[in-house]
């Protein structure tokens, strides 16, 4: 099954770089797998409709158990959020996060309101989620699988391991900025509501049923059935995200306005690319993402097509060498040591060499 | 039953109800439909039709939508299934969580499952820690100049 997934995956990949022009007419193969490939119209997914506030709570549950994966291997996983490394990375988290505010566009869909950006494609042609109930929160841990999720709510999870492949500042932001994408972009409830409205299950009928249920004899409400249903939904996407992802074309869409949110921020809008080529030879990374996302040479080439087009700042943006020196410095202030090992082609080489950044460690 | 109410009733009207339980007010009779209000406990509504588990209710501002009974119920219990023995009364606050979907409360009762108390404590941290009130905005001034220029308000790069 896995195989037929990352065979589909690769299918699909291969696909958005022949057809670069929309990389998101791609059906959305993972989802389909999960989902049985029952495929539900856009008004049988309105039904299921989230809240910020149950957006929240949903996050909030999944995020708990990512952490509990991580603190299972390593007790002191996550790094305190006063730490150096964390206090960094959520202020270039909170740039994102606020250049993506600056470019929300609630039109289009069942909002019945018209575009702001009618010239972004979209994966499914939904309005930006509401901005998170209570921010976003970017949480640091300790692992040397490169990862990172970006989970309905606002929160942010990431390893230091893949923080240290970044080679700059930019690149630190290109990353954030593409999970705040999937965020803003609402692609976790997206999932949710894909897998709730093909598999319709007993335990949903009943918490329903029960919801509404007060028959007079025997008043059957109570919180049990809730807790099932977010306890269920958690424990499935946070599966689903371990093991799969969002799905292919929802990266391509996080990449795409991840980049625009750089720009918005004055970051080289190439950050992304960047660290996409830095990595694309490095075999931990392959191996983290090679389930989850299109290979990372073909993304980086839909970014770079897309900054040409869009006509966003140029790779090299002004300053871009400050904002390295400012990312090691953070770096070696966090305990993070700058990953800038073997793999990294040449043509793409850091633009502060490695064995000066070792010295200084 | 006073004569405007008997008059109402007789003309389609609708029969008054008082809110019970907090509920959110639905599009549709199904547990995950659109939320289009809230009703809070002491609140008027007009029952427009009963429906099963639901009522179809009309709110003071016009809005028409779905209402799980629940609202309007007195007293719950809790399903013997999800306990050993008797099973025990659940308080106005769970009925009323029942119908408000994924909360505080739901969240709290999820993470009784082993490992998940502690990985949210750490959570709780970083929700409460110095990200808690977002990006400073003299801070978002000197990144923002940072980017821009290469150094940040002291000068230093």
């Amino acid at each position: 099954m896995r195989r037929a997934l990352l065979l589909a995956a690769l299918v699909s990949a291969g696909c958005a770089q022949l057809q670069m022009k929309n990389p998101f007419d791609q059906a959305q193969k993972s989802i389909a797998a999960a989902t049985g490939n029952k495929e539900c119209t856009r008004a049988e997914l309105e039904k299921y409709a989230y809240s910020p506030d149950d957006e929240y709570w949903f996050g909030r549950s999944v995020a708990d158990r990512l952490i509990a994966g991580f603190t299972q291997q390593n007790p002191d996983a996550v790094y305190p959020p006063d730490s150096p490394a964390a206090v960094y990375v959520n202020e270039v988290g909170q740039l994102a996060a606020e250049a993506a505010e600056r470019n929300r566009d609630d039109g289009g869909g069942p909002s019945g309101a018209a575009r702001r950006f009618p010239g972004w494609a979209r994966v499914d042609d939904m309005p930006d989620r509401p901005p998170p109930e209570f921010g976003y929160r970017f949480i640091l841990v300790r692992n040397p699988a490169p990862g990172a999720w970006g989970l309905p709510g606002g929160f942010i999870i990431l390893t230091d391991s893949l923080v240290a492949r970044a080679g700059s500042e930019d690149q630190l932001a290109g990353i954030l900025a593409h999970e705040v994408a999937h965020v803003q972009r609402g692609h976790g409830i997206e999932v949710i509501k894909k897998v709730m409205c093909a598999q319709e299950d007993s335990a949903v009928k009943e918490v329903a049923k029960q919801a509404g249920d007060t028959a007079a004899s025997v008043k059957i409400v109570d919180l049990g059935p809730v807790v099932e249903s977010l306890n269920k939904f958690a424990d499935r996407l946070s599966d689903a995200l371990t093991d799969k992802g969002y799905g292919i074309n929802y990266e391509y869409e996080a990449d795409a306005y991840g980049t625009r949110y750089l720009a918005t921020e004055g970051y080289s809008a190439a950050g992304i690319a960047d660290f996409l080529h830095r990595v694309d030879a490095d075999p931990a990374f392959s191996t983290a993402m090679s389930k989850s996302h299109p290979p990372a040479h073909l993304r980086a080439e839909a970014i770079e097509k897309q900054v040409a087009a869009e006509k966003l700042e140029p790779a090299r943006s002004p300053h871009e060498r400050e904002r390295v020196s400012r990312f090691v410095k953070a770096m070696i202030a966090g305990g993070i040591r700058p990953d800038w090992s073997p793999k990294t082609d040449p043509a793409t080489a850091p633009l502060v060499p490695p064995a000066k950044t070792a010295s200084a460690n | 039953m006073q004569l405007w109410m008997l008059t109402l009733l007789l003309l389609g009207g609708g029969n008054p109800a008082v809110v019970k339980n907090p509920s959110r007010v639905l599009a549709e009779p199904k547990f995950w439909a659109r939320r289009v209000g809230e009703l809070n406990r002491g609140q008027s509504v007009t029952l427009l039709e009963s429906m099963g588990t639901w009522y179809r209710v009309r709110l003071a501002n016009q809005q028409v939508g779905y209402v799980p009974r629940s609202a309007f119920a007195n007293a719950v219990a809790v399903p013997a299934a999800h306990f050993e023995g008797a099973a025990p009364q659940a308080s106005e606050t769970q009925a009323a969580n029942a119908s408000r979907g994924f909360s505080k409360e739901a969240h709290a009762a999820d993470i009784g499952k082993p490992g998940l108390k502690k990985a949210d404590e750490l959570l709780a941290a970083y929700v409460a820690g110095p990200a808690a009130a977002g990006l400073d905005a003299a801070l978002a001034k000197d990144m923002a100049g940072f980017i821009k220029k290469g150094k940040l308000g002291g000068g230093q790069p």
